[in-house]
């Protein structure tokens, strides 16, 4: 009997430490045909397992435009990513997915995008961002504006780096005041002033951004202020989730399951939900 | 279709023909109140229950249900399956309504939760008509009369039972017991049965009825008397336990002490509980009790609605009668309409 909560199982093929908590692990399908089977859109995410902990949910943080390997990113924090810490190269870990919506990168096309995040939020961003980077012909100009608390704190920073040395698009990181250490020459600041100070032009642009709920809703009034359009701002939310598959109930904000109706929503449509996200 | 007349004796062959292929599950007595239980005989079934402790939701998605069997050096998982028929006996149409209500929530989307359905498609609904007790409210969520979801309903008609097949299964049972065609006094005697229960439903809403009281959820978002109730509710999520139509779930994984074989299990989840919407990096999307309760009873009464095309709260009135401070589902809904 087919089985809406059984894993397939992947290898654990590179682990990268971010920060001093943040690790990314880069895994591939044990299994040829799953490997075939499997296809996914920017933004959606999965439920990663370790048999015997548990299952948590992140998102998928590499593109579907390089399908090697998925790529998840994962702060310390709880059982199951304690438990995923202590995996090495070649440990086999469950995984479920893809689920959920995505960015609407196909109607992004020809159009100005402005990527925020902040902390660890970059890992859903980043999917969009190597995904519109490796088909950047497809769109105009494109600014990332990325936020830590510190220096130590910055996920992906080979990414960063890249990203600055490329003259077609512009990346602008910041930290936290006191965050900065003596040797920074980013931006210090918080991301909604940086993004103010950064002023992003709104025509014909869309913006995503993820980041804790703080940065969103303080970085909300800047993009009105820039003049971006409500249904323009898209986000993805993280609210708690055990299923990823419409049942556990976890997620359910108003009438709305993240898991099934989102994750990914514009600010247009969060605005009429409780503020429970 | 078809009626049917049952006596007493009827009914225990009834019971008996069922006990041969399924494990029948039935109101009995526990200590001063009743529950679902599985029978041993005919005469524990308790036919004049008035609830029971815990819906027959138990015996579909039970408490703890393992999904996965997993070997931890081998890295591999296999579900698990238990879809022993079970035929439930003597439901009341409420419980009948919860139980549609839970077919479509582990079969909705596309996505086909065969743990659910595997027991669900073997099993066996023997509704019973009943009388309005101390805290059942069903006329204003409309659920006092089930017109589908059983394979045979049961409603007291005199000293008998008037019978009605809702399946081909149900009919066929039926048939298979002899039982003699209804006349049509005994639908009548039914009917009357049916008529006087709807008159002695005393608690409702006072404004709003089972189609309105959704825009009145939606339009209280913020009343005051939200603030009120978290003065009073403890969160201790009996509400959750004891509803039929609870169906969020938690899972956790459990390690044998070999530490190698395990089971990934389902459990009851209850959304009062403070951590329910927590998320791993400590912020709570709703850590007050007022934001949990009304997330509750707005999931009862309208969160869901457009899903299930009704409230999907059926009035059985059992949350009231669990909870420590008797917070009610109709107080609350009389007091934002007020």
């Amino acid at each position: 009997m087919e089985n809406i909560y059984k894993p397939y199982l992947m290898e654990i093929k590179e682990i990268i430490d971010e920060t001093v908590d943040t690790r990314t692990l880069r895994l591939q399908f044990r299994s040829e045909e799953d490997k075939k089977r499997f296809s996914f859109k920017a933004g959606q995410f999965a439920e990663y397992s370790v048999f015997g902990e548990g299952e948590c949910t992140f998102c998928i943080a590499s593109p579907p435009t390089r399908m090697d390997f998925i790529e998840c990113s994962f702060k310390q924090v709880g059982k199951v990513t304690n438990a995923l810490r202590r995996l090495n190269v070649g440990d086999t870990i469950g995984f479920r997915g893809p689920y959920g919506n995505w960015f609407p990168v196909e109607e992004m096309k020809g159009k100005n995008i402005v990527f925020i995040a902040g902390g660890i939020g970059l890992a859903p961003v980043r999917s969009v961002i190597l995904n519109v980077l490796d088909r950047r012909k497809e769109f105009k100009d494109i600014t990332i504006i990325y936020g830590a608390r510190s220096v130590g704190d910055l996920v992906y920073k080979r990414e960063l780096r890249e990203w600055q040395g490329m003259s077609d698009v512009r990346t602008v990181v910041t930290v936290d005041p006191g965050g900065e250490t003596p040797d920074w020459k980013g931006e210090i600041g918080f991301v909604p002033t940086i993004v103010e100070k950064a002023a992003p032009k709104s025509d014909n642009a869309v913006s995503i951004i993820c980041g804790p709920p703080i940065m969103i809703k303080f970085t909300l009034p800047v993009m009105m202020k820039l003049g971006f359009k409500e249904e323009n701002i898209i986000t993805t939310l993280e609210n708690r989730m055990k299923c990823g598959l419409g049942k556990c109930g976890r997620c359910n904000i108003g009438n709305i399951y993240v898991c099934k109706d989102g994750p990914v929503f514009s600010y247009s449509q969060l605005k009429v939900l409780p503020q429970e996200y | 279709m078809q009626g049917f007349l049952l006596t007493k004796e009827n009914i225990k062959g009834l019971v008996s023909e069922l006990m041969k292929s399924y494990r029948v599950v039935a109101p009995v007595k526990k200590e001063t109140r009743f529950d679902f239980c599985e029978i041993e005989k005919f005469e524990d079934i308790r036919m004049d229950y008035d609830t029971t402790i815990l819906p027959p939701k138990k015996h579909l998605s039970p408490p703890v249900e393992t999904l996965l069997k997993f070997k931890r050096s081998e890295n591999k998982a296999e579900p698990v399956f238990d879809n022993t028929p079970v035929a439930l006996f003597g439901l009341h149409p409420c419980d009948i309504k919860a139980i549609r209500h839970l077919d479509q929530a582990f079969s909705e989307n596309n996505n086909y939760d065969r743990h659910y359905l595997a027991k669900r498609e073997k099993s066996l609904i023997i509704g019973l008509e009943c009388q309005p007790y101390d805290y059942c409210f069903c006329s204003s969520v409309g659920s006092t009369f089930a017109k589908d979801g059983f394979d045979i309903m049961l409603t007291p008609a005199g000293d008998s039972y008037f019978a009605e097949a809702g399946s081909k299964k149900g009919e066929e049972i039926l048939k298979s017991i002899q039982a003699k065609p209804a006349q049509e006094s005994d639908a009548k005697k039914a009917e009357q049965f049916r008529a006087e229960k709807e008159k002695k439903i005393v608690r409702k809403f006072n404004k709003v009825n089972a189609s309105t009281v959704k825009e009145l959820m939606e339009k209280t978002w913020d009343h005051k008397h939200w603030k009120e109730l978290e003065e009073r509710c403890l969160a201790c999520g009996s509400c959750n336990l004891v509803c039929p139509t609870c169906f969020c779930f938690d899972v956790q994984d459990d390690v044998s002490l070999n530490l190698n074989d395990g089971e990934r299990k389902r459990l009851w989840d209850g959304c009062m509980l403070v951590d329910f919407a927590k998320v791993a990096g400590g912020e709570n999307f709703r850590e007050h009790r007022s934001q949990r309760i009304r997330h509750r009873i707005n999931r009862k009464m309208n969160y869901l609605y457009d899903r299930f095309n009704s409230p999907t709260c059926v009035g059985c009135g059992r949350c009231v009668r669990a909870c420590t401070v008797k917070i009610d589902p109709v107080e609350i809904v009389n007091e934002l309409s007020k």
